[in-house]
C-alpha cells in the first residue's frame, strides 16, 4: 500500500475521515505515549494528555499547516503543552487524587522497576550536558517553568537565562545528533 | 536584547496572557533573534521524543481514545442499536476501532478515570447495552451513566494473567467489569470461571471462555459487598465452589 504522508493524512482526517484519523494516531501512538509520559511520569495522566491532543486536533481546535514544520514536530508541540497543562491542573489538586492515581492501571512491581530504568535512561540523553544545563532543560522543556521562575530558581538574571537556555539547547541538539549517527 | 525578547521561554510554554502572546508574536516578525531561538526549541522536540525508552502502552487505551474523540463530535447520526437479542452476559474480543464507534453515539455522564471509559465503552458495546436500554426506554443513549463504583483494583496473578476489576452500580443493579490480558492458553473443555467473595465464600459469577485477552460486564449475583474477585480454571461454568486454584484475584 502506498504510505501517505502525515499532511496527506491530516487533511484528510480533517475532513471526517475517521480512518485517516486512526491511521494517524497508530504512527504516533508511542511516541506520544512516551513522550506525555516524560512530563506526566503516570499512564492514566498520559493517556488523558493524548486523548485532549486528538480531542483538539480532531475537532480543529488547533490548526496544522506546513508554514508550522513538520507534522511530527507541530504534535509534539500541542502534547507538550496539554502535558505542561495537564501537570499544572494537577498541582492544584487537592492530595486525595494522589493514591487513586498512583493506584492506576500499571502493575506495582513492573512500574517501579519500569520507573527506575526510565529515569536511567532519560537522565541518560540529557546527562552528558554540565549539570547546569541538564537542569535548565528540564526545568524549561518539561517542567514548563517561566522565565521568571527559573531566574528566581537559579538565582540568575533574566536576560542570563534565556542565553543559557540557548546554550544547554544546542549543546542537546548536539549530543542529540551525535547519539542518531 | 529587547524587552520582548525576554518573553521567548514565556512563549514557548505558553504562560503568556493572550496580550503578551499577542504583543510576542508581532515581535517575532521583527526579531531574528527570537525565532532561530524559538526555532530550535521547537526542532529540539522531536529528537528528544525519539531518545526516550519506549512505555508500554495501557491496554485498551487507543479504542478509549479513539472512542473519546470520535464521540466528542459525531453524535446522533445513527441510532443507537439496541443488541435486543445478545445476552447481558457476555464477553468478547472488541477491535480498538469497533468499540470506539459504538461508542461515540453516546454522551459519556461520567467523570472520567481511564477504568470508567473502559467501563463505558465495554458497556455500550457488549450486551449489556441491551439491559440498559430496556431498562431505561423513555431516556436512552445520553441518559448512560454509572450511578457509583463501588471498588477497583488490579488483578494478582500466579500465572501471566493482567488486569482489572470495578464494580459499579447502575439502576440500583450492581455489576463487576473485568478486563484481562495474557490469560493462559485453556486446554479442550476448561473455562475460566469468575468468583465474587463476600468474606470466606465465592459464589461464580461469570465466565470467560477464551485465552488472550477478554474484556466482559457481569451483574453480580447476590447481595451485599463484594470483598475481592478472583478467578479460577474450571471444568465446568458456574460449580458451587471452585475446583481449581486460584490464578489471579483482585482484593476490592
Amino acid at each position: 500500500m502506498h504510505t501517505q504522508s502525515d499532511e496527506s493524512l491530516y487533511h484528510q482526517m480533517r475532513s471526517g475521515d475517521e480512518q485517516a484519523l486512526e491511521v494517524l494516531y497508530d504512527k504516533y501512538e508511542r511516541l506520544l505515549f512516551s513522550f506525555a509520559h516524560r512530563f506526566t511520569n503516570n499512564d492514566r495522566l498520559s493517556e488523558e494528555v493524548i486523548q485532549e491532543v486528538w480531542m483538539k486536533i480532531w475537532n480543529g481546535r488547533v490548526d496544522f499547516n506546513t508554514d508550522k514544520g513538520k507534522f511530527s514536530s507541530w504534535i509534539l508541540t500541542i502534547t507538550r503543552n496539554a502535558a505542561l497543562d495537564c501537570l499544572r491542573r494537577e498541582k492544584r489538586q487537592p492530595t486525595i487524587e494522589v493514591e487513586e492515581r498512583d493506584g492506576g492501571y500499571d502493575e506495582p512491581v513492573e512500574r517501579t522497576v519500569m520507573q527506575r530504568e526510565t529515569a536511567t535512561e532519560v537522565r541518560d540523553a540529557v546527562n552528558e550536558l554540565k549539570p547546569d544545563q541538564q537542569e535548565l532543560i528540564e526545568l524549561v522543556y518539561f517542567k514548563g517553568l517561566t522565565q521568571q521562575q527559573i531566574s528566581d530558581q537559579l538565582n540568575l538574571p533574566l536576560g542570563t537565562v534565556k542565553t543559557r537556555i540557548r546554550s544547554a539547547i544546542q549543546a542537546l541538539r548536539k549530543l542529540l545528533d551525535g547519539r542518531e549517527r | 536584547m529587547e524587552e520582548r525578547c525576554h518573553d521567548l521561554i514565556d512563549y514557548f510554554n505558553g504562560t503568556l496572557s493572550a496580550a503578551d502572546r499577542d504583543a510576542f508574536e508581532a515581535h517575532l516578525a521583527t526579531c531574528d533573534d527570537c525565532k532561530q531561538a524559538l526555532q530550535e526549541m521547537q526542532d529540539l522536540m522531536l529528537p528528544i521524543a525519539e531518545s526516550l525508552p519506549e512505555r508500554p502502552i495501557p491496554t485498551g487505551m487507543k479504542s478509549r481514545i479513539l472512542g473519546e474523540v470520535l464521540g466528542s463530535t459525531k453524535q446522533g447520526q445513527k441510532p443507537v442499536q439496541a443488541a435486543v437479542e445478545k445476552p447481558a452476559v457476555e464477553e468478547t474480543h472488541l477491535s480498538d476501532l469497533d468499540a470506539a464507534r459504538s461508542k461515540k453515539e453516546k454522551k459519556r455522564s461520567v467523570p472520567l478515570g481511564w477504568l470508567m471509559s473502559i467501563a463505558a465503552a465495554l458497556i455500550l458495546s457488549l450486551g449489556a447495552n441491551a439491559y440498559f436500554l430496556s431498562q431505561d426506554e423513555s431516556s436512552p443513549a445520553e441518559e448512560f451513566a454509572m450511578d457509583e463504583v463501588k471498588g477497583m483494583g488490579n488483578f494478582e496473578s500466579t500465572t501471566s494473567i493482567k488486569g482489572s476489576s470495578m464494580i459499579f452500580t447502575k439502576d440500583d443493579q450492581e455489576f463487576m467489569l473485568v478486563q484481562l490480558k495474557d490469560l493462559p492458553p485453556l486446554k479442550k473443555g476448561e473455562l475460566y470461571q469468575l468468583w465474587t467473595i463476600q468474606g470466606d465464600t465465592p459464589r461464580a459469577n461469570g465466565v470467560i471462555e477464551q485465552d488472550g485477552e477478554a474484556a466482559a460486564v457481569f451483574p453480580i449475583k447476590g447481595d451485599g459487598t463484594i470483598d475481592a474477585v478472583a478467578i479460577t480454571v474450571e471444568p465446568e461454568p458456574d460449580l458451587e465452589k471452585p475446583t481449581g486454584e486460584v490464578v489471579a484475584s483482585v482484593a476490592l
